[in-house]
């Protein structure tokens, strides 16, 4: 019997990790070393990670006998009949010891008839890198000897621990990968007491949402032009800012505080200060999910760095308090129309959790994006590898709008060559140069591109736009 | 925490190494299976060499070794459903050593001394099996002052009476029959002693919840 998982913790997490907090305290060897043998004899013959996303085959039902049952009645049964062929009568002796045993294991009790189980999953939500806890309740009559556990976990989770006290096994997984991912299976095989008979209960250990760690960034460049709403960027125009941007002559109503003293005294007129306006920006990250490379070196997943990179953006822009928006386009064209708010960083990590469901070869349609997701004159953030001609023309869709657009390459490594074949050399070459012609294809439309190498921070790569505003096109 | 890829059949270290040679070779089944596999081999071995047939005895001894060596260390992986016959020996290959000890037991006529070396290891071997390969069932069949005690004695006893002459009608053959039959019946009551406790812990009593969980058993 199986029960659904519960819903026991459905908020968001508080927090993205720092580094110092995925510290753990090293436990005792000894301790360490039962727990490794527990996750070991859960796992079974399962890799331990990355595991199967493939669930494995129903279980046995109904009550069958242990090894332990087989063995010993295996080895009396087997001594008995020898006895009886060879005419030896102390091959018996042999016989004896393991029927007892057998006989002990009979009579020590009634096994359970009606068997349950409840899992429960906390926190359902979390950041990669963060454990997560299932734990299984199980609930029946009669006596229970033994409850083993096996785990097939979920794609993107690790088995790190197996523990069972009474009759609760806990169950404790570390989220590896961003997305929404099932936690596994558990199959507990329940023993009888006398551990001659074992019945095997499958429960689902439910969803977990998995949050991208988001890239480190800070910076937060701003198109040239700016939308009419207060904010913390300084725009070109004057306002009522912060920023000192120069003198001018006083104009009746103008507060005294302004008055600009030394110029005054130098011109013989009465001059004020002038500041910038502050101004918000809108964003919108255009994500490419219509596929995923992975690095022929390094492995690492083009997906999963865009993803990340995104996430950044986001979060430093909502510390701005300006809007965000996202788009991803993949098999699914999803978008979220921008806005601010500690919030609204859930609401986009959320949106774009299952693209990696939806690697698709659907054309995207850049038009079907309704215009409060892609406002007029939002900065839009590109992250791609740069591997699609779809996303490419995309780009040169949006750039005809007039949005400023910057692209975010984020890695894909050089395919694998034999260093030794000629033609693999020449082909790695041209494909080095089509790479470098295609980025200077879309910084002659105006379209920069940052090169982001996946690790460092991203303020590394957005840091040649502080110097001035994006540019977008002008018709 | 990245787990190793380890040989998770005997707990032993990974890979065909020096390392997971040593794991094995430290197994306390496998330094019970020994000498059951050199008791067992042994009556085969001298009826080889008084017949000059040297051959088969190193054949059999070579065959036993390697056996023993695969079979015999406690298999402490969980049991899966195997599909084809030798996933399922593998799977099953300490129960095979034991049967195998078996049968070369049962190939010839040992002596008396021979007999109950065989049947003491044999026991001695399941009950380390037990141990480490049952779970905590095993583990209190270990601590327990009456199951391994009991098999042992049953052993003996039914060595004693297989071995002794049935013609005779000598005193200590009745005291022996008589001793036989005092430790059936002993072995007997412990059993139902065992049963009715096992009942009395059965039972919750009225509100009590649904599981008893493992662990909270009586010592026989």
């Amino acid at each position: 019997m199986s029960a659904p998982a519960a819903a026991q913790d459905a908020r968001p997490p508080t927090a993205p990790p720092t580094a110092p907090d995925r510290l753990a305290l090293a436990p005792p060897p000894g301790d360490a070393q039962r727990a490794h043998d527990a996750v070991r004899r859960a796992l079974g013959s399962a890799p331990p990670y990355p595991a199967a996303s493939a669930p494995p085959a129903p279980p046995v039902t109904g009550w069958r006998l242990t090894e332990r049952a087989l063995r010993l009645g295996t080895v009396a049964a087997l001594a008995a009949a020898a006895a009886l062929a060879t005419g030896q009568a102390w091959l018996l002796a042999l016989a004896a010891g393991p029927a007892v045993l057998l006989a002990f294991g009979a009579a020590a009790g009634t096994r359970p008839t009606r068997v349950a189980a409840h899992a429960s999953t906390a926190p359902q939500r979390c950041f990669e890198g963060e454990p997560v806890t299932a734990r299984i309740d199980l609930a029946f009559d009669g006596l229970a000897g033994w409850i083993d556990p096996a785990v097939t976990p979920g794609p993107g989770v690790e088995l790190t621990g197996v523990s069972v006290h009474g009759a609760a096994a806990t169950l404790e997984f570390t989220a590896r990968r961003w997305g929404r991912w099932t936690l596994g299976t558990a199959d507990l095989d329940l023993h009888d007491a006398g551990g001659l008979n074992r019945r095997t209960v499958r429960v689902e250990l439910g969803d977990i949402d998995v949050y991208p760690l988001p890239a480190d960034a800070s910076l937060t460049p701003i198109p040239q032009v700016l939308p009419d709403r207060i904010g913390e960027h300084s725009a070109r125009q004057n306002g009522e800012g912060f920023e000192f941007t120069g003198v001018r002559p006083y104009t009746w109503g103008e507060r005294q505080r302004r008055i600009h003293w030394p110029s005054t005294t130098r011109r013989g007129t009465i001059q004020v200060n002038q500041y910038a306006a502050q101004r918000t920006a809108d964003t919108v990250v255009l994500l490419d999910a219509l596929g995923d490379v992975r690095d022929p070196a390094s492995g690492r997943s083009s997906l999963d760095d865009a993803v990340r990179a995104t996430a950044g953006i986001t979060r430093a822009y909502l510390r701005s308090h300006d809007r965000v928006g996202v788009v991803s386009i993949g098999g699914k064209l999803r978008w979220l129309q921008p806005g601010t708010g500690a919030n609204h960083l859930y609401r986009i990590v959320e949106t774009v959790l299952e693209v990696r469901r939806d690697l698709g070869y659907a054309v995207p349609d850049i038009g079907r994006v309704p215009p409060p997701a892609l406002p007029r004159g939002a900065l839009v953030y590109a992250v791609t590898p740069l591997a699609d001609d779809r996303f490419l023309d995309a780009l040169r869709d949006l750039a005809e709008r007039g949005n400023p657009v910057t692209v975010i390459e984020v890695p894909t490594g050089d395919p694998s060559i034999d260093p030794q074949d000629p033609a693999s050399v020449l082909a790695l070459r041209l494909w080095r140069l089509d790479r470098a012609a295609l980025r200077y294809s879309l910084t002659e439309r105006g379209i920069p591109v940052l090169a982001w190498d996946g690790q460092a921070s991203l303020d590394l790569a957005l840091a040649p736009l502080m110097r001035t505003g994006v540019r977008g096109r002008t018709r | 925490m990245t787990l190793e890829q380890h040989d998770a059949a005997t707990g032993a270290p990974p890979g065909p190494g020096p390392a997971a040679w040593a794991g094995r070779l430290r197994d306390p089944a496998l330094l019970t299976a020994l000498p059951l596999a050199g008791a067992a081999l042994l009556p085969f071995e001298l009826s080889a060499a008084r017949s000059g047939n040297a051959v088969s005895g190193a054949l059999l001894a070579l065959v036993t070794l390697a056996l023993t060596l695969w079979a015999a260390p406690a298999l402490v992986a969980r049991p899966t459903v195997a599909a084809v016959w030798s996933a399922a020996a593998a799977r099953h290959r300490n129960t095979l050593f034991a049967a195998y000890c078996v049968i070369l037991a049962a190939l010839d006529h040992p002596a008396a001394y021979l007999a109950a070396l065989d049947a003491g290891l044999l026991l001695a071997y399941l009950a380390t099996l037990d141990a480490r390969t049952a779970g905590p069932v095993g583990a209190r069949q270990a601590r327990s002052r009456v199951i391994l005690p009991a098999a042992a004695a049953c052993t003996a006893l039914t060595l004693a009476a297989a071995l002794a002459p049935a013609g005779s009608a000598a005193a200590w053959a009745r005291l022996a029959a008589a001793l036989a039959v005092t430790c059936a019946g002993a072995l007997v009551g412990a059993a139902l002693w065992a049963r009715r406790t096992a009942a009395k812990a059965a039972d919750p009593g009225p509100g009590a919840p649904a599981g008893t969980p493992p662990g909270a058993r009586r010592r026989h």
